[in-house]
């Protein structure tokens, strides 16, 4: 699955409206409940496992799309 | 499902804007929201469509003291309480050396501020009892202590459950169970903790959700009352047909101890007052050799019906219903043999099927992560069940004997005795309400805590019936609710457990309705049907003095006392 889909169905924004650039500062629905929504569902999705930190800085589509390559998930 | 789409699937239902028919409040002493998704998929599967708050973050005692708080404002049906002892002893060392009545203090502050918001807001309390905390600053050594943690969240777990347990209104979940069966391993999440305050991990959200839900059905929802059992490779090894009855597995080394191990299981079900019976393609001769087997643990008279024969099972099960009087939706089917389970499954929907696995030892965990047999506590009316029915067969055999259907009636010297219930009788009454369908006026199901208020409201009539007859004590079997209005009675409830009708109690209630009302000065009795999917003989009854239309009040015509029932 794509990682816009994803973004698209948690966040319940239209896919098309996703780019990498899409933050917590720019969505409304991407507080911080959908945040740990987010994480859960990348990491049950892709299999991976992010640190604290990681989990904190992640604030955009294209952080989320860089950590999970530093994991050898490309999406 | 997996968590993820049990995630997005309560999205869907959120968004659907599908009315709800339950408010559930959630206080915690931690961020509880991952649980919600969980909670509402559950209870919607389990047919209670659901509305769920999450109170605000660990100030349970505060939303529950505080009639105009968010919680109180939202006024749930269910509430549910779930503490950690994590936070409860939160500025505190852990427990070494100290009192333990010092730990279990808050936790039982917690427990009487529930207990006293779900009475004032009539709600169901569903109290999560903590697990032991993880942390052990000695390790292995705090096993030695008779003061350590896990001595002392021990005392605090227990204290709660004293004080919690057999309250009408108040159901127990227990978190141990959660984290044992999840494994502690996956059970817990310290970076949400860290960043968010969640505890747990997503799977534990996703179970709690689920036993809560499957805890609220139980005290909604009537039990399965009837385990029906296969009998070639179920309750012993191989197949008697071939085996021969002496040949069949039943030893002590091997598959034939899991087999005993399986039979011994039923007997304790039967103890809690499930009925058992048998489903078997055999002849009947070779069966009941085997059950002559000394090492047999179950014996024929343990079982309350049979069908051994060569017909489908379904038919078998169909035939045991009507003869128990129960709905399929009572039964639990057990056979080894996928293709029976199939045509059991295909024809009677309603049944739940387990299939005894190839390797007879893992018998327990199949049938108990199914759930279908979970049950609350039984009450003495579920322990008496069982000797009824063998009572109700030798009662049928003396109805095929007896002259007159009079002569029966006199010759069964029943007995019937309506009272006003007291503090202690309101279980029962809510167990009535909520799971009486055959002889019921209009299955209006009130809770426990609303039957307690109409008890105690001078406005309306409330009585129990207990009968018993020449064969057996039924217990209290019936109850009625009447108010009366200006210038007539208005019957609320009427309702008798299916195992005591045709024996003329439910005209001795209609009858003592009128002669209450006679003496509070009213001529009028006035009851409407409503047609439930079951209520067939109420309605049949209530036709036949009156009220032929269903949803349309009418007056009762005269109900006497029936000349064979003693008044006790």
């Amino acid at each position: 699955m794509k990682l816009e889909e994803l973004f698209a169905i948690v966040l319940e924004v239209p896919q098309v409206e996703l780019t990498d650039l899409s933050s917590q500062a720019s969505l409304r629905s991407w507080d911080s409940f959908a945040h740990i929504n987010i994480i859960s569902t990348l990491e049950e999705t892709y299999g991976v496992r992010f640190t604290t930190d990681e989990i904190r800085n992640m604030k955009s589509l294209g952080d989320a799309r860089r950590l999970l390559g530093a994991k050898g998930v490309t999406v | 499902m997996s968590l993820l789409e049990t995630r997005l699937s309560w999205q869907k239902i959120a968004r659907s804007g599908r009315a709800a028919e339950l408010k559930v409040a959630v206080l915690a002493t931690f961020t509880a929201n991952p649980l919600t998704p969980y909670l509402g998929v559950a209870l919607e599967d389990a047919r209670f469509p659901a509305e769920i708050m999450i109170g605000p973050y660990d100030q349970i005692v505060q939303e529950c003291i505080s009639d105009d708080g968010e919680t109180a404002r939202f006024g749930p049906d269910l509430l549910i309480i779930w503490p950690r002892l994590e936070e409860l002893w939160g500025g505190r060392p852990l427990p070494l050396t100290g009192e333990a009545a010092l730990y279990t203090k808050d936790a039982i502050e917690v427990a009487e501020a529930s207990l006293e918001a779900a009475r004032r807001w009539r709600a169901t309390l569903i109290f999560i009892l903590p697990a032991i905390p993880e942390i052990r600053a000695i390790g292995v050594g705090d096993a030695c202590s008779q003061t350590g943690v896990f001595a002392t969240a021990t005392v605090a777990r227990e204290t709660l459950r004293l004080r919690l347990a057999g309250r009408r209104g108040v159901l127990l979940l227990d978190m141990e169970e959660i984290i044992r069966h999840t494994g502690s391993a996956h059970a817990y999440n310290p970076r949400m903790l860290a960043l968010a305050r969640i505890p747990f991990s997503e799977e534990v959200f996703n179970l709690a959700g689920q036993r809560v839900a499957q805890l609220f059905g139980l005290s909604r929802q009537a039990a399965r009352k009837v385990v029906v059992v296969d009998s070639d490779n179920t309750l012993w090894g191989g197949v008697v047909g071939e085996d021969g009855p002496d040949g069949v597995d039943l030893g002590d080394n091997g598959p034939g101890e899991a087999y005993r191990a399986f039979q011994s299981y039923l007997l304790e079900l039967r103890r809690a007052g499930v009925l058992l019976a048998l489903c078997s393609k055999n002849d009947e001769a070779d069966v009941w050799e085997v059950f002559s087997r000394p090492e047999m643990r179950l014996r024929r008279e343990d079982l309350s019906s049979w069908r051994i024969g060569w017909q489908p099972k379904s038919i078998g099960l169909r035939e045991m219903a009507d003869e128990f009087d129960l709905g399929l939706d009572s039964f639990v089917f057990i056979d080894d043999n996928p293709a029976e389970i199939a045509e059991v499954q295909a024809s009677l929907p309603e049944v739940a099927c387990i299939r005894m696995p190839d390797d007879p030892v893992d018998w327990m965990s199949a049938i108990q992560s199914t759930g279908v047999l979970d049950r609350l506590p039984p009450t003495q009316e579920d322990l008496n069940r069982t000797t009824h029915y063998e009572q109700e067969r030798v009662r049928r055999e003396l109805q095929t004997r007896a002259t007159s259907p009079e002569d029966y009636l006199a010759g069964l010297g029943v007995k019937v005795r309506i009272f006003t219930p007291t503090q202690s009788d309101i279980p029962r009454l809510a167990q009535l309400v909520a799971k009486t369908n055959q002889f019921n006026l209009n299955c209006k199901r009130r809770g426990q805590a609303e039957l307690a208020e109409i008890c105690e409201d001078g406005n309306y009539w409330v009585r129990l019936v207990h009968t018993q007859d020449r064969f057996g004590d039924y217990g209290v079997v019936g109850g009625m609710i009447a108010k009366p209005d200006s210038d007539c009675v208005e019957i609320d409830t009427f309702m008798l457990s299916c195992r005591a009708l045709g024996r003329g109690v439910e005209q001795a209630m209609a009858a003592y309705l009128f002669e209450e009302a006679a003496r509070a000065g009213y001529s009028n009795i006035v009851a409407e049907v409503i047609e439930m999917p079951r209520n067939e003989p109420a309605r049949r009854f209530f036709a036949a003095s009156g009220c032929e239309v269903a949803g349309v009040a009418s007056p009762l015509t005269r109900i006497e006392w029936p000349p064979h029932v003693e008044r006790l």
